[in-house]
């Protein structure tokens, strides 16, 4: 039936994406051992005696993952907890609104911003150590605006999910909300929170705008948060548009396409995993 | 639900078809150029249709052999793989040149230098140079912040072609997806130096001369300033010279008027202008 | 009790910091493009290397983009969580569907954008069109329409399907004329949180739908058109300083779209919510 084929129609999708980036992806091992590949720091496409290394790219989409991870788990942990079980109606109402305003607005419009603005701002603040603006900490930033509201939602989520007895059992043995808090409530939420960890990370890692236009673009393994990097997505989103068809490099570029895959297919069946495992 | 279909669908009518689409691809370099050319042309040939997109110069020349386009904008030439291919399938592309571009280097306007030579261009680039100091001792002993356009842009591809002979660019030099991002970071930045068009100068950054030339309108077309490049358009001429809307507006881009405008936005013309 | 004062008070503070920080840079955003913004710029094409006129192209062209998206991932998606909640028992089949379903969720922009580029503008010969980016977009929108869709259906109390059998409708009777509008002001809000995602999307758009320069708007959807993210990057990217200005009032315009979505949704909850009460 109709309603039967249109859920069809998913996996079909599903099926069709792994397909059409598989299949270009794996004819650059036609040209290039997977060793080169994987573990050669040097990606020069576009020279006669062309290279094809992603490791450089990877390290920098770890590095700029890393440090918003660091900024954003917090800060939305701190948030979430605070809409969970500190606020009011009308405040919860209204930064609920604004983390939900904040997921949607366009990475490209905040690429723009930390291009002009927070890349002079980090220059003139810190100018000993900061020898480009545009950098790991930059994106950094950038991201983190994304990622936040997406961790606060889930978490709020996960701690709401936790059923209300537990909560209220503690509270009436005498405990203060602060130690229920952190004794019962997270240790309950665990799996959710995780599972909003997981998701988030994601979120980041499959970024394109923000770092393609921040990040620093330059290919090589960083040494501090303030050295420029270039993620694998900025370098699809960089050359996918100039790129010869069924050339070495486009394939080459549709094979990271394949490692961004397989990386949040990886991600996406722990965390549907650890949701599962949650409900027994 | 009713009212969103009829609204969309006479918005799709809002747009009607006289004649058909000049189709221009290829180069970010060369778009700026053919956008005001669009707009001139279409001034006086209100019946024209134009789109221009961008994307660089190997999308514009793939896309004359799909016979996706009509014009493909290049700020480089043919590459010998694409000759092969022509060879191929028995097509014969031919470049008008319809402007020249000066590749200016700049640094920010504090820097105390004023001139530099291709030598020092390389040896930057390639990392065999990291500190200012190495360049003119009376500059201070910090780290040079190199940048480039990504390996997607004609720029990048002339600058590694001529200037670096090849070699290939130090990890840590920064590609940065525009020259826009470029001009912005030397601003920026009191120790960076980047490669940009010329029309990209402002006067927020310094403009050095490469082996004691000024990067002057005047200088490259006499050929004096040593970094510079001819913008191509190519067309598909298998079947004979452009004729109808292609030839007409490449006639146009070519004459005083159309050459006029190249310098407006800070190329050089490669034809008399008026 | 004292550390729960502190505890709310600290969390509270930097919750609010966040918050202040995020509208303060949405606020310049906007604010800083404000006076860029006239029926001018709105309704014209660009002109002048883009340092006159207005953005009106790309206005339309994301109008298009959207509405192509839509059209294939409403349906569709309403449909599959048709099949998720009224159609399908808790078999494997439903599991795959619902596995599939979050692995698109997750998956990164720019790898939709290869997609619809292998398969739209190569293989079915689209080109850069809109329809290609349109149809990019759409798979894009598809996994979330498709949850969103599912909790509201889920979420219609089981009386209703029950009362309306015992009159005697048969399935497909009961699920499209009582359950779907009983949820469609959930379902509808769903969509406007997916246009709002959406909207912004750049890199698919780069290599599937997007021109940086039209002198007419598409007159069919095998043609490429302008879009406002996609325009913002070329203005932010390819153009000299002299058109910050009208970069600064293109994103003035989307931020002030993106704004006024979320707001409809907002609103749209308090009034679901007062419902229930009520």
């Amino acid at each position: 039936m109709l309603v039967t084929g249109a859920a069809l129609l998913t996996m079909v999708i599903l099926f069709g994406i792994f397909f059409f980036l598989i299949s270009d992806g794996v004819r650059v091992f036609g040209k290039i051992s997977l060793r080169e590949f994987f573990l050669s720091t040097r990606w020069y496409p576009t020279y006669e005696d062309a290279e094809f290394g992603i490791l450089a790219l990877l390290s920098g989409t770890l590095a700029v993952t890393g440090l918003t991870l660091l900024i954003s788990i917090p800060l939305g942990f701190i948030s979430a907890i605070f809409l969970a079980e500190f606020g009011n109606r009308k405040t919860h109402d209204f930064l609920k609104y604004v983390f939900e305003l904040t997921a949607g607005i366009p990475s490209v419009v905040l690429g723009s911003f930390g291009l002009k603005y927070i890349s002079k701002w980090l220059m003139d603040l810190f100018p000993m150590k900061v020898w480009t603006g545009l950098n790991i900490l930059n994106a950094s930033l950038m991201l983190s605006v994304l990622a936040i509201p997406y961790f606060v939602t889930l978490i709020e989520d996960a701690l709401k999910a936790v059923p209300v007895d537990q909560k209220e059992a503690s509270l009436a043995l005498g405990a203060n909300m602060t130690s229920t808090l952190f004794r019962v409530l997270i240790p309950q939420a665990r799996s959710g929170i995780l599972n909003a960890i997981i998701l988030g990370t994601n979120r980041i890692i499959g970024e394109t705008m923000v770092v393609l236009m921040i990040a620093g673009g330059a290919t090589m393994i960083p040494q501090s948060i303030f050295d420029p990097v270039r993620p694998l997505t900025a370098a699809i989103a960089g050359e996918m548009g100039e790129v010869e068809l069924a050339s070495t490099h486009y394939f080459a570029l549709f094979m990271i396409g394949v490692v961004l895959l397989m990386i949040s297919l990886i991600f996406t069946v722990t965390a549907m995993r650890l949701k599962r495992g949650m409900r027994r | 639900m009713k009212s969103f279909v009829t609204v969309f669908v006479l918005l799709m009518l809002v747009g009607t078809a006289f004649g058909s689409t000049l189709v221009i691809k290829g180069s970010n370099t060369v778009y700026p150029v053919a956008q005001l050319w669009a707009e001139a042309y279409k001034e006086i040939n209100p019946d024209a249709e134009i789109s221009i997109e961008g994307a660089g110069s190997s999308t514009g020349i793939k896309a004359l052999f799909n016979g996706q386009t009509d014009i493909a904008n290049s700020s480089r030439w043919i590459k010998s793989s694409e000759i092969e291919q022509m060879n191929k399938e028995g097509k014969y592309f031919i470049p008008f040149i319809v402007a020249y571009d000066g590749i200016a280097i700049v640094v920010n306007k504090s820097l105390e230098i004023e001139n530099i030579t291709v030598q020092q261009l390389y040896d930057i680039y390639s990392g065999k140079v990291t500190t200012w100091n190495q360049i003119d001792s009376s500059l201070p002993k910090v780290r040079i912040v190199p940048l480039s356009r990504d390996n997607a842009s004609g720029t990048f591809e002339y600058f590694v072609e001529h200037v670096m002979k090849g070699e290939k660019l130090a990890p840590q030099v920064q590609q940065l997806a525009s020259t826009r991002a470029e001009v912005e970071q030397v601003m920026q930045n009191r120790y960076a130096i980047g490669y940009i068009g010329m029309g990209y100068i402002t006067e927020d950054v310094k403009a050095l001369t490469v082996e004691n030339i000024e990067p002057t309108v005047a200088n490259v077309n006499s050929g004096a300033y040593p970094i510079s490049r001819p913008l191509f358009m190519f067309v598909d001429a298998t079947n004979g010279l452009p004729t109808g809307v292609t030839g007409d507006f490449l006639r146009f881009a070519l004459s005083p008027e159309g050459q006029s405008a190249v310098l407006s936005v800070g190329y050089v013309n490669a034809y008399g202008i008026e | 009790m004292i550390i729960d004062r502190m505890a709310k008070i600290v969390f509270g503070i930097i919750s609010y910091l966040l918050v202040t920080i995020i509208l303060l840079i949405v606020g310049f955003l906007i604010l800083s493009g404000l006076d860029d913004i006239n029926l001018e710029f709105l309704t014209s094409f660009p002109r002048n290397s883009m340092t006159e006129g207005g953005i009106w192209p790309s206005i339309l062209g994301t109008v298009y983009f959207l509405s192509i998206a839509l059209l294939f991932s409403v349906p569709v998606g309403i449909l599959a969580a048709v099949y998720l909640s009224e159609y399908s028992k808790e078999n494997r089949l439903q599991r795959l569907v619902l596995t599939a379903n979050n692995i698109l969720a997750g998956i990164p922009s720019v790898v939709f954008g290869m997609f619809g580029l292998s398969l739209f503008s190569i293989t079915f010969g689209f080109g850069t069109s809109v329809i290609a980016g349109g149809l990019t977009l759409g798979i894009m929108s598809l996994p979330y329409i498709i949850s969103n869709t599912h909790e509201s259906l889920v979420a219609v109390p089981k009386s209703y399907r029950e009362a309306s059998m015992a009159l005697g409708a048969n399935k497909a009777e009961t699920t499209f004329k009582i359950v779907i509008p009983a949820s469609s002001s959930r379902i509808l809000t769903g969509v406007i949180i997916a246009i709002g995602r959406i909207i912004g999307e750049t890199a698919p758009l780069l290599f599937t739908g997007a021109a940086f320069y039209i002198t007419r708007n598409p007159s069919s959807p095998f043609e490429p058109a302008m879009a406002l993210p996609t325009h913002i990057f070329v203005l932010s990217a390819i153009y000299p300083d002299n058109v910050t200005p009208k970069l600064e009032g293109s994103v003035s315009v989307l931020l002030i779209i993106v704004v006024a979505l979320f707001m409809s949704v907002a609103i749209r909850r308090r009034r679901e919510s007062r419902k229930m009460e009520g």
